[in-house]
């Protein structure tokens, strides 16, 4: 299977319940990138989530949006929807993919 | 060894005094990651993989201060990302240095010659040029994914030995290695005037692209035994002896992730350089809410089974030297023999 087989890139998962949500949260954590977060009262958050704390009183994800400083900070329990929205810039960059376009350069360098 | 005296002055005496404070846990060497961006994207590394607006992003120094202040360890390592690439790199050299920290600037060196020629760093005994080399001309630019790169690194490393800055190697060896290549690789670099070398195996971390090239436990020892056996008196490592026998199966240490702890705009990183599980807001919320027990070879972790990474075991070695006579006896024979 290649890497980019493998990418969630482009999932829109199913949020059921708590568990569903915790699960999908941890391959958002996973992901290299960005996500679409719908919110309980209508907003949507677009961007990096890059880190999130189930062991806490108030479960949260953290997320950085394009162009902000700062992080934003979000509850478990006002997330809706979680979708794998940005690219995902992990896939198809692994050595082995880099091995091939090095010998397909090369072959056809005549090297 | 190649470590100066006044260096390991301040080490050995910050470690003593740690353990005459009772501190089971403390830093040795901070990672302070100003940054995400590279001009180089190698294989075997998952740190450059984000999304565009991340990579843009870095930290003011006023946040890198904070965190080295709030760390107290008494060496700062600075990887990245490319640091030359981070815009106040000369500011934070120089607050740093203001501060007595040791500082090992981790730089791919592509950017070396220029920044040296633009006048952005003094030497100091504080800085050092720890340059990544990953082995002789083929190895480093197949390591690098970019052809060329081992001869920039050559022309950064000769200016900077030039100008009279510390100059330090960093190599990190993947499966396929050859131990006999390596010790010319060894030749070389010393040829080249630097310092010291450091050297530590990859590791397989789950968001590294590279599955299949890095080193497992066995094959490890069994490299760095073939590389490091008869090392010739000319070789200087920095880095502990102990750990680089550790590196050669002949001495057994447990993680201690704290040692190296790492910062970056997404906190403190937990629970290690290399595992990316979260991130703690503060020092102090990573050292007391990190689960430790859950890390190490003894925790039965998956993640943790085959690593012998530097940046968790190098400060177990430390640790070891200032923790018994032994372990002071053998850091010392090492050092003035060279016999690892």
């Amino acid at each position: 299977m290649s890497d980019e087989d493998k990418s969630l890139e482009g999932w829109a998962p199913e949020i059921s319940d708590a568990a569903t949500l915790a699960a999908v949260v941890e391959r958002a954590f996973d992901y290299r990138g960005d996500v679409t977060l719908d919110l309980d009262d209508g907003r949507r958050i677009v961007g990096y989530l890059f880190n999130r704390d189930r062991d806490v009183a108030e479960p949260f994800v953290q997320v950085f949006e394009p162009g902000q400083a700062t992080p934003r900070t979000i509850p478990y329990a006002r997330i809706r929807a979680l979708r794998f929205t940005g690219k995902d810039t992990a896939a198809g960059n692994s050595y082995a993919a880099w091995l091939r376009l090095r010998q397909a350069a090369k072959a056809a360098s005549g090297g | 060894m190649s470590v100066p005296v006044s260096q390991m002055w301040t080490v050995a005496t910050y470690v003593f005094g740690q353990k005459l404070r009772g501190r089971k846990r403390y830093p040795l060497v901070l990672m302070l990651e100003p940054l995400f961006r590279c001009n180089l994207a190698c294989a075997g590394c998952g740190k450059i993989q984000y999304p565009a607006h991340i990579l843009k992003k870095h930290l003011t120094v006023e946040q890198c201060l904070g965190a080295v202040d709030e760390c107290g360890a008494p060496m700062v390592s600075i990887p990245g990302g490319e640091p030359l690439m981070y815009p106040e790199i000369g500011r934070l050299v120089e607050a740093l240095v203001a501060r007595r920290k040791y500082v090992y600037l981790c730089t791919n060196a592509v950017l070396l010659e220029k920044k040296l020629h633009e006048g952005l760093f003094r030497p100091s005994k504080y800085l050092t040029f720890s340059i990544h080399m990953d082995g002789l001309r083929e190895e480093h630019d197949e390591a690098v994914c970019r052809e060329g790169v081992f001869d920039e690194a050559v022309r950064g490393i000769r200016e900077a030995v030039r100008r009279g800055f510390r100059v330090t190697t960093n190599t990190t060896l993947f499966d396929g290695a050859d131990p006999v290549r390596m010790r010319r690789f060894f030749d070389e670099m010393m040829d080249l005037g630097v310092e010291g070398m450091m050297v530590s195996p990859g590791y397989s971390y789950s968001k590294a692209p590279d599955q299949e090239h890095f080193l497992r436990r066995q094959r490890a020892h069994e490299l760095f035994r073939r590389m490091l056996e008869s090392p010739r008196r000319r070789w200087k490592f920095n880095q502990s002896p102990l750990f680089l026998q550790f590196l050669m199966g002949r001495r057994d240490f447990e993680c201690t992730p704290w040692g190296n702890p790492t910062f970056n705009m997404f906190g403190w990183q937990r629970p290690c350089y290399l595992l990316q599980e979260g991130y703690a807001a503060s020092f102090k919320e990573l050292l007391e809410a990190t689960r430790w027990e859950s890390y190490g070879r003894r925790s039965g972790n998956d993640k943790c089974r085959d690593c012998m990474v530097h940046c968790g075991h190098e400060p177990s070695a430390v640790d070891a030297t200032f923790g018994s006579w032994r372990g002071l006896r053998d850091t010392v024979v090492a050092t003035v023999t060279g016999r690892l």
